[in-house]
């Protein structure tokens, strides 16, 4: 048995060794060399994500620490002053009564109509009823455009009164509001900095709120008001814009 | 002189000394293709290694920036409010309102020659104007003016005069109609 064996071994002997050599050759491309091959370039893209994320991370943490908080916090005051979050019809009422008094006009009604704006944008409808000089109406119109609590006039009807210079204005303005988010997305996102464009739009807020706030209607006697500004008395007003 | 060389050893046994030298030859190789595959084998698990490090190193720096990157969430915060609001802001300013820039335009176009009496705009800009003036050519000026482009920056267009009347107080009326943009 031994002797046959051993005769099988001389005469197959080149052939086992090259069945063992391929199939170790097999062997190892199947459990080593293909697996880390191919893990290898896996985790060499793994470490460049890794690298080029981590590089966005650091610009993101070197724009971030340029942000002022308190500059940030005051234009984003400033900017829910423009845009609360919310509906605000008792501000904008108060608002609307200050600039009526402010150019001498009679507000006839305001009133806040259920209606949607045209835009995708969160808004209310406010009708406003003005009876007053031509100028007047023309000056409000435009106070209503540069007033810091944003608002667009959607439709304005113009029609002259009974007497010679009184006017009567109908104005359809919107008013809007957006709330805040609540999620910062995620970690990795980009972000940059203010344009200078946004920083002008947010300073002519903050400008327009300062000269607007300045601006006080102050009761001078039982039947009207004054408009004073911090340096001058610039009109006289109404005690009551709807008497 | 010719060298002679003799050799006596059996043919058979020549044979089998060449085949032994291919067998030997042909081992040789089978060891030294297996020698190489585990050579190559550990060489890649070496540098498979030595890449899990640089890995490892790799998401230990990105995890290091990104607790910065949370430490500074007051002020990612921050901008992030304000961007979403001058996004909203921006689209409301984004269009001057139409019904403003009108009555505008038509104050500076007809101011002293002749009162409006009635202005209404819709919001695709079609205007309807009723003016007055005591003075038919004072009305006429201004209706000049509105059918003039330089005048009125291209941006009034099919100005139709829907009609002119005087009144019993001479005073003359005219309905205009007009496209503004």
């Amino acid at each position: 048995m031994t002797n046959l064996f051993a005769t099988y071994l001389a005469k197959y002997e080149i052939l086992l060794w090259y069945s063992i050599t391929i199939l170790s050759m097999v062997t190892l491309t199947i459990l080593v060399v293909y697996p880390q091959t191919r893990e290898y370039f896996h985790t060499s893209t793994a470490i460049q994500d890794a690298q080029t994320r981590n590089q966005n991370l650091q610009k993101k943490i070197d724009s971030l620490k340029k942000i002022d908080i308190p500059l940030y916090r005051s234009n984003i005051e400033a900017a829910l002053r423009a845009v609360p979050e919310e509906k605000d019809p008792v501000s904008v009422l108060g608002y609307l009564q200050k600039m009526t008094a402010a150019r001498n006009l009679k507000v006839d009604s305001i009133s806040f109509p259920q209606a949607a704006g045209s835009d995708k944008l969160s808004s209310y409808q406010i009708l406003v009823s003005l009876t007053g000089r031509e100028s007047s109406i023309k000056n409000f119109v435009d106070d209503v455009g540069s007033f810091f609590r944003l608002m667009k006039v959607d439709g304005l009807e113009v029609s002259k009164g009974k007497s010679d210079d009184a006017y009567q204005a109908t104005l359809r303005l919107f008013a809007y509001y957006s709330v805040l988010p609540t999620a910062l997305g995620d970690i990795e996102k980009p972000i940059s900095l203010l344009t200078p464009d946004e920083s002008q739009i947010i300073s002519k807020i903050q400008s327009s709120y300062i000269s607007q706030s300045q601006t006080q209607i102050v009761r001078t006697s039982t039947s009207s008001y004054q408009i004073q500004s911090s340096q001058t008395v610039t009109t006289i007003g109404r005690p009551d814009p709807f008497d | 002189m010719n060298k002679i060389s003799i050799n006596l050893l059996p043919a058979d046994l020549i044979i089998h000394e060449i085949e032994e030298k291919k067998r030997s030859l042909k081992i040789t190789i089978c060891i030294a293709a297996i020698a190489t595959f585990i050579l190559v084998s550990l060489s890649i698990l070496f540098l498979r290694f030595l890449q899990n490090q640089d890995a490892q190193n790799a998401n230990n720096v990105l995890n290091s920036t990104t607790n910065v990157v949370k430490n500074l969430k007051s002020e990612e915060s921050a901008l992030a409010a304000l961007r979403s609001r001058l996004d909203v802001i921006s689209q409301i300013l984004k269009n001057e309102p139409l019904e403003v820039a009108a009555y505008s335009t038509l104050l500076s176009l007809t101011s002293s020659q002749a009162n409006i009496i009635g202005f209404t705009v819709d919001k695709k800009g079609k205007v309807l104007l009723s003016l007055e003036s005591s003075n038919i050519r004072k009305l006429q000026q201004v209706l000049d003016r509105l059918s003039d482009p330089p005048q009125t920056n291209s941006r009034i267009s099919n100005l139709v005069v829907d009609g002119i009347s005087k009144t019993r107080s001479d005073v003359y009326k005219a309905d205009i109609t007009f496209s503004f943009k």
